[in-house]
């Protein structure tokens, strides 16, 4: 089997072998949400992290029946998938206040309570001031002492420096991927790319680095994505982890070469900076990376990045991802299609449902909107 | 709808001039207000579309003159407010807008800033007929904004952009209650180019979260100081906070009458009271407005078979109470259901301790934490649950009745638990799928269809 096609396998897999050899070396898996948690803490805690998703869902139904018909494919999907026992293989859930939808996750998975273990909720602030940034650290300080008495350890300031090692070398492997998407001639797909994320968040960081540095020497020695690329797009919003999606989006004549979304940039870019107090480090990093709509405070930030990346990867068009019912993003993408067209960079917003249905209309809307970009020039 | 620039501050403020003068005279305002009721009570209509928010605003003729009594020192809160505000757009002084949940004290404690909440037009948009609040969000659905956002929020935005509010000096916004205000103070700042702060809360109510809280409004209020370049009069904060432990005494004794049996019926009223705090928290009007309201409740549970005769079964609306339309005292009249308790007019306030400038501060702090809306939407789920299973315990309530407003996608999470919390009580629940601000979700009519069938249902009419 290719890397790629070992990727791809774990990127449509709810669990793994990665996993089950963890867990007979004695590491148990803790699933957590959202790009505000600290997956250091839960690796020096002797746990695995699991990247929550709705991957393999087949439905909402027993979902619904705590969720309302105004939640979130994503919430209903997921809780749906719990009901079921696909996430049994979990020893708890860190979960987090991310958005409302994923609040009330946390108070349904606790009250429905399927066979995952503990559940934790972590509040992460809204804000990046110094206050915040405080606050976070007092969050992680609870978070920390939690996980010591869960698995009956010591969360040591050299333990934590470990972790912080290992994944700051998986984010700087991702970030030499994502950054290989500079060229004309791209190595890797935005699918693939989607997938990779996928696959490295729900295995031990460990094997996560080593697939990484598999595909890095794919991609030096020479591999090119053949698709037929017209555009090149960059693509940003709430939760997407879909690759029929992006694959739709290619498939229409566009390659993905950049992102600002929650498994891609906002998850590898920034390392943790080295010395001092690891937490006080863990809390820089999480509360001051590339936010998401949920940080009040950062749109302004937010904007640049985009109008950065878009120069610095030759991005024709951004996508504006919007999952129904998701009202950070709705306000996100009215600011954002605004400040873009100041700045003459096309975009489109995308609402949809997690694993939804819809594709012709979707497919309809993407090839009238390139055609529009195309035509511009 | 057509709306004139400032054309619903004006209606408020006129209707607020009007009902200061008329409910002096609270006998002859109340034969008034009965005489009028044949013509305003059932439905809108050409004839009373400016008039009827205002009719239901003081009890679509259910109230006594006490209750109206009381309600004469609200209209003089809110015409000093919006009066104010309209001075401000004219120049005379910097306004600062207010996320909702921020204490009002934080701006007006300044002497010479006028103070304004945008989400005001949630509740006063009405006062130009049903259609000002469409008006407002057809304003944002012109724009392209998504619908997901709360039709609340939205109808701020709404209003902005059709002239309704003068442009901000600065902004204060709060990372409370939920999403769709976040996302629209973001929008708020984009849209306005104010300077903004931006304050994070409490997730809980232990005493670590709302020193944050306190710690934040402190730092708003040096904000302040340095974008408007005025100095903030402290002394007039302490009478602020003065005022605001006399009113909540009152609405927590309120509040207990509401769950004696039969209730004092005064839910209405300390709904009112939750509106006039978020404008006016520190003015003296309140008090009096509250120790008014006191006294109607206090006759009322001396002479309980005058109530006797209205309660026939005991209501709980786990929600925000419908706003386009008000609906509790047409249940009262229609089927002698009383809701005794809800969302927002559930006013159990703790004592603030004036000891210092900053136990001032943490008590204001959790003031806003204990206020309806705010109190069950921040936090954990038992927030609301716990709060839930106790009204029912306390109100001893027959019957919950949930709006399900369409944009509370945290409180729309939460069906199952509260339908669970209702199974165990033995009461039966209703769960709408109304929005409480947009009627063309549900409308006024749909929504009184769908509360009679609940009600004959479950063997509460016939």
């Amino acid at each position: 089997m290719t890397i790629f096609n070992e990727i791809r396998q774990l990127a449509q897999s709810t669990a793994n072998d990665y996993l089950t050899r963890a867990r007979h070396r004695g590491h148990p898996t803790v699933g957590y949400f959202c790009s505000y948690v600290p997956e250091e803490m839960i690796h020096a805690a002797g746990a695995v992290p699991y990247r929550m998703r709705a991957v393999g869902s087949e439905g909402t139904s027993l979902g619904d029946t705590y969720f309302s018909s105004a939640n979130c494919s994503f919430v209903r999907r997921v809780l749906d998938k719990g009901l079921r026992g696909d996430f049994d293989f979990l020893d708890g859930i860190v979960f987090m206040n991310g958005c409302d939808h994923n609040r009330r996750l946390f108070d349904n998975w606790s009250y429905a309570h399927p066979d995952t273990g503990f559940n934790y909720m972590l509040f992460v602030p809204h804000g990046r001031s110094e206050a915040c940034l405080a606050q976070y650290g007092n969050e992680l300080a609870k978070l920390g002492r939690f996980l010591e008495e869960r698995f009956d350890t010591e969360l040591t300031a050299e333990k934590l420096w470990n972790s912080v090692a290992l994944y700051n070398r998986k984010r700087a492997l991702l970030q030499e991927i994502a950054d290989s998407r500079r060229a004309a001639v791209v190595p890797i797909s935005g699918t693939e790319f989607l997938s990779l994320m996928l696959a490295v968040s729900v295995v031990p960081v460990e094997d996560a680095i080593a697939l990484l540095e598999q595909v890095l020497a794919e991609l030096r020695a020479g591999r090119i994505h053949t698709g037929q690329a017209v555009l090149r797009l960059f693509v940003t919003g709430s939760c997407l982890e879909e690759l029929s999606h992006l694959e739709l989006l290619e498939s229409a004549g566009a390659v993905v070469v950049a992102d600002a979304i929650c498994l891609g940039a906002r998850y590898f870019e920034l390392p943790v900076p080295v010395g001092g107090d690891p937490l006080a480090a863990l809390g820089e990093r999480y509360l001051r990376n590339l936010s998401c709509p949920r940080m009040m405070d950062d749109v302004a930030g937010r904007i640049a990045h985009v109008r950065e990346r878009v120069s610095d990867f030759g991005a024709d068009a951004v996508i504006l991802e919007k999952l129904e019912f998701c009202s950070m993003m709705s306000g996100e993408s009215y600011i954002s299609s605004h400040e873009l067209r100041k700045f003459d960079i096309p975009s489109i917003t995308l609402t949809r449902e997690l694993y939804g249905g819809g594709v012709g209309q979707l497919k309809t809307r993407i090839q009238a909107f390139y055609e529009k970009v195309i035509n511009r020039s | 709808m057509e709306l004139k620039p400032y054309e619903i501050i004006e209606s408020v403020i006129a209707g607020a001039r009007l009902g200061t003068k008329v409910l002096d005279r609270p006998h002859l305002a109340w034969l008034g207000v009965k005489a009028a009721a044949p013509l305003m009570f059932h439905r809108e209509h050409r004839l009373n579309r400016a008039s009827r928010f205002g009719f239901q605003k003081i009890g679509s003729s259910r109230w006594s003159p006490g209750e109206l009594a009381a309600y004469k020192h609200d209209c003089i809160a809110t015409l000093a407010f919006f009066q104010r505000v309209l001075d401000a757009r004219d120049g005379r002084e910097p306004l600062v807008w207010l996320g909702w949940p921020v204490p009002i004290e934080v701006a007006s404690g300044f002497d010479d800033v006028a103070a304004f909440v945008p989400e005001a037009f949630m509740a006063i948009a009405n006062m130009v007929g049903t259609d000002g609040h469409v008006a407002c969000l057809e304003a944002v659905e012109r724009e392209g904004i998504s619908d997901d956002i709360c039709a609340m929020d939205r109808i701020s935005l709404g209003a902005y952009l059709l002239e309704q509010i003068p442009t901000p000096a600065a902004i204060v916004s709060v990372a409370h209650p939920c999403d769709a205000s976040r996302t629209t103070s973001q929008l708020m700042e984009y849209i306005s180019g104010a300077p903004a702060y931006t304050i994070d809360t409490a997730y809980t109510k232990e005493d670590a979260d709302v020193a944050l809280y306190s710690k934040n409004l402190f730092e708003a209020i040096a904000f302040l100081e340095d974008t408007l370049g005025r100095k903030y009069n402290w002394d007039k904060f302490r009478r602020m906070v003065a005022v605001l432990n006399e009113q909540n005494r009152y609405l927590n004794e309120i509040t207990h009458m509401n769950q004696s049996i039969p209730s004092a019926g005064l839910s209405l009223g300390l709904q009112t009271a939750w509106g006039s705090k978020i404008t006016g928290a520190g003015n003296p009007e309140l008090v009096e407005s509250a120790r008014a309201m006191y006294n109607v409740g206090r006759f009322r549970l001396r002479y309980p078979q005058l109530r006797r005769k209205v309660e026939k079964f005991r209501i709980i609306v786990a929600d925000m109470p419908i706003v386009f339309s008000e609906m509790s005292m047409l249940i009262e009249k229609t089927f002698g259901g009383v809701v005794v308790g809800d969302y927002i007019g559930d006013a159990i306030f703790p004592e603030i301790d004036m000891t210092s400038l900053e136990t001032m501060m943490m008590g204001v702090a959790r003031d806003r934490l204990y206020m309806g809306m705010v109190k069950q939407a921040h936090g954990a789920a038992r927030e609301t649950v716990d709060d839930l299973e106790r009204q029912i315990e306390q109100f001893s309530a027959d019957c919950v009745i949930q709006n399900g407003h369409q944009g509370c996608k945290h409180n729309r999470a939460l069906q199952r638990i509260v339908k669970d919390v209702c199974r165990r009580h033995d009461i039966p629940i209703l769960i709408m799928e109304a929005d409480i601000f947009d009627k063309r979700v549900m409308s006024e009519a749909e929504i009184k269809r769908e509360l009679t069938n609940f009600f004959v249902a479950n063997g509460f009419a016939s």
